[in-house]
């Protein structure tokens, strides 16, 4: 599970106030997808939430232990997919993916186990021995969210991770995000389709300027709409996040 | 609206020459006003420094051949100089921008001419190495316009030429390098491309400073400046004689028509433009194949999957972290070349200076002979393999180099003293080298045994671990975090500028002290060791209680 209470943060240099007291629970066993426009914030949520920055205010708990408190121990709770998968572009894949089970502490057997079945799955067996400057985005993300996946984190964290991946790769990713959330983990992503989070997700929350404008299940969207000024119906999701992020930017 | 050759030139001029100047509003801030005029005073101080050695060589050469009424050989000399200098740089830039051909193939998308994406790149490589012939050429004529009173007319035919002289080594170098690279596959690659430029590249430095320790050691032998400028075959008259630009700009210095000399100037010019022209109109073609062949990537299938699978293996945290430092700086170019490789540049820079200058060697070998200086030339050992271990500016910019990948490693449950001593280790490890080839190699120069080559070990050790901890300290308190290349991660950065100078001027300190002070022979070591003990002990502690709040608030 994770929690993010009345978490804000405001950049230092450009003093734009990207987060702006967010609070939101990601409970075990469900497949939460973060939605918002460009600039709303979301990368920045997902960076305080795996503590690569810190908030200004409010905590970040991860399975019940505060990341400000306990990083490491909290950090090994998690899996991250970066939003860029250009990282150690001079590494081979397979140094890239024995650095990452050094840091996991995950032993000979189970790495070589793990990494051999998810590189089958991503069809990226061939290029383990590759420099990861030689691969193509796609492959870059499908070796980044191996590495999220060598120490089987409770809680998986992913930034676009649809983004670059072939049909058959974004499948494979679906599959693997529904068996996780099946076997009582958490799964968190970020995302601008809206048909993947319509699909996949079983609660939402939408962020828009860096406020959380909406939080709940696709039909609690959906009922809130019906209750407001339009009538929701059959709405898409698409529909629905459009309406909603255009009511929130009349408001502000 | 402009024609797209003008404007793709105006746009690779910008990309080229990225001078940024504060505007409006910034020249409030106290700390931009500062850093501008801290960079502009730096250009400045460059600028009067190439002067002053160009100068004082053009001065003392002339002076030199007054006598013999030679003083016209004197701007030979600058154009032969100018002449090989820009050629070879000329080639270099070339070459090196091939390593930039996947960001330009968004170019080659555009409707855009062929010709006209030669003739922009080609112009930008002009604009990069006119100004070093303008200079060397300018500076030896206002010398010698001054010594010798030249007519009004003098001035604008010598300007022309030196504007001509680095068009036909230009045209040259892409009739050499369009085929050589469409012919060799492993050529066309942006990791070859930068070692051997830079390897080519340093090479060209160490000839450049032979000449010139050479030239400024002879400079005061009359006989050895007759025979370097009038010998037939000495390279001043070979490049005189037989590179049409350098004859025509003799030619046009030493006649007394000013017809002649601008209709030399003129030839020169149209020469070298119409050399550009024709290379453009027969490589065009294959200049924009080579850019798509160098965007091919092809990294091939690497190892094997099981020999891959094989090697993997747990290590300690501190070994993988050591291991990744290692791996990303020496296999990055830019970061190999402008680190490490340094250690083993620097001894051949000072064995040519030795070899240019044996005569001044021998005064200094004479001063560390002087009773009460004799027994401390295990300093000197010390000292060197300090300079050598500490010129690589490994953990200065280890923070800097990382930016990139900094988000994602603070996501890694990697506690923060373990990344940082990752890289204090991996600056050690180098220091090392550094005291082998630097100390262990001057120890064996100077005969160094015993007590005097352990003193010389400790000292230098103690040395490293200071420089190598108070380089990282300073990059974790102050990292650049914004960079787009990374050369600017590392050359580009202040905390290698400021430990590299730190260090020199701190050597520079100790050597003083050592002939101001008269303590016995080993209290020498007793005080600067001590006082690198004092420096890492205090970095270190520093470092490793700040670590982790630094990193975390670190936002790249």
């Amino acid at each position: 599970m994770i929690v993010l209470e009345s978490v804000s943060k405001t950049y230092a240099q450009s003093r734009v106030r990207a987060v702006d007291g967010l609070s939101l629970q990601v409970p075990d066993g469900c497949i939460f997808g973060f939605l918002g426009p460009n600039g709303a914030g979301k990368t920045t949520t997902i960076r305080i939430m795996t503590g690569a920055l810190q908030p200004d205010e409010g905590t970040i708990m991860i399975d019940g232990i505060r990341l400000d408190e306990h990083p490491e121990e909290a950090k090994r709770r998690f899996g991250l997919v970066p939003d860029t998968p250009d990282l150690f572009s001079r590494l081979k894949a397979w140094e890239f993916l024995n650095f990452v089970a050094d840091v996991y502490r995950v032993s000979d057997d189970q790495r070589k186990e793990r990494i051999a079945t998810l590189a089958r799955k991503f069809e990226l067996e061939d290029k383990l021995g590759s420099t990861i400057g030689s691969m193509s985005r796609g492959m870059r993300q499908k070796l980044n969210i191996i590495a999220s996946l060598v120490h089987q984190p409770h809680n998986w964290i992913l930034d676009e991770p649809i983004v670059g991946l072939d049909p058959h790769a974004a499948f494979a990713l679906k599959e693997l995000m529904r068996e996780h959330a099946a076997r009582g983990g958490t799964v968190f992503f970020s995302t601008h389709v809206m048909e993947v989070a319509e699909r996949l997700c079983d609660q939402l929350a939408i962020i828009n300027r860096g406020r959380l404008v909406f939080t709940g299940s696709l039909e609690n969207l959906r009922t809130m709409r019906e209750h407001g000024m339009q009538a929701a119906g059959n709405e898409d999701l698409e529909s629905l996040f459009l309406a909603l992020v255009e009511e929130e930017d009349h408001a502000s | 609206m402009r024609s797209p050759l003008v404007a793709l030139i105006g746009l690779q001029l910008k990309a080229t020459f990225a001078i940024r100047v504060p505007a409006g509003d910034e020249w409030k801030n106290p700390r931009i006003i500062l850093k501008t005029f801290g960079w502009a005073l730096l250009a400045l101080l460059l600028f009067a420094d190439f002067v002053f050695l160009f100068g004082s060589m053009d001065y003392a050469l002339i002076e030199a051949l007054a006598p013999l009424g030679m003083q016209s050989y004197m701007l030979l000399n600058a154009i032969a100089t100018a002449s090989v200098l820009v050629f070879v740089l000329t080639l270099l830039t070339s070459l090196s921008f091939f390593s930039a051909a996947p960001n330009e193939l968004v170019f080659v998308t555009m409707p855009l001419a062929p010709r006209d994406l030669l003739l922009a790149r080609m112009t930008s490589i002009y604009a990069v190495n006119a100004p070093f012939a303008l200079f060397i050429v300018v500076v030896a004529l206002v010398i010698y316009g001054l010594k010798m009173g030249a007519p009004f007319w003098f001035y604008p035919s010598m300007v022309l030429h030196a504007a001509a002289i680095p068009l036909l080594p230009l045209a040259l170098s892409y009739l050499l390098l369009v085929p050589l690279l469409s012919g060799s596959r492993m050529l066309r690659n942006r990791n070859a491309i930068l070692y051997i430029g830079g390897i080519i590249g340093m090479l060209v430095a160490l000839g450049f400073n032979f000449y010139l320790q050479r030239m400024m050691a002879k400079i005061q032998d009359p006989s050895y400046l007759i025979t370097l400028m009038s010998n037939p075959a000495s390279i001043v008259q070979r490049v005189a004689r037989f590179w049409p630009p350098a004859w025509l700009a003799v030619s046009s210095a030493v006649t007394r028509n000013p017809g002649i000399s601008i209709a030399a100037a003129l030839a020169n010019l149209v020469m070298g433009a119409g050399a550009c022209i024709v290379i453009t109109l027969l490589f065009r073609k294959r200049y924009v194949r080579l850019l798509c062949e160098f965007s091919e990537g092809g990294g091939g299938k690497g190892l094997r999957t099981d020999v891959a699978l094989a090697r993997l293996r747990a290590k300690p945290l501190l070994l993988t972290m050591l291991q990744r430092e290692v791996a990303l700086m020496n296999r990055e170019p830019q970061f190999f070349l402008n680190g490490p490789f340094i250690i083993l540049l620097f001894p051949l820079l000072f064995a040519i200076m030795y070899l240019a200058q044996r005569e001044s060697f021998g005064e200094l070998a004479t001063i560390l002979e002087r009773p009460g200086a004799s027994g401390v030339a295990y300093l000197l050992a010390a000292g060197f393999g300090i300079f050598l271990g500490s010129s690589t500016s490994i953990t200065c910019t280890s923070i800097s180099r990382d930016a990139k990948s900094l988000t994602y490693l603070k996501s890694l449950p990697i506690p923060a003293n373990i990344l940082v001593l990752g890289k204090l280790l991996h600056g050690l490890l180098f220091g090392l080298l550094g005291i082998v080839v630097g100390t262990g190699g001057l120890a064996v120069v100077m005969h160094l045994r015993g007590t005097d080559l352990a003193a010389a070990l400790i000292l230098a050790l103690l040395g490293i671990l200071a420089s190598t901890a108070s380089g990282l300290l300073l990059d974790l308190l102050s990292p650049r975090l914004k960079w787009e290349h990374p050369v600017s991660a590392l050359k580009q950065n202040k905390n290698s500028v400021i430990m590299i100078l730190g260090m020199m001027g701190l050597l520079g300190a100790m050597g003083y002290l050592t002939t101001v002070l008269s303590l016995p022979k080993y209290g020498y070591a007793m005080l600067y060791g001590g006082f690198f003990a004092v420096v890492a002990t205090g970095s270190l502690l520093t470092m490793l209680t700040q670590a982790a709040r630094r990193l975390q608030r670190m936002e790249p």
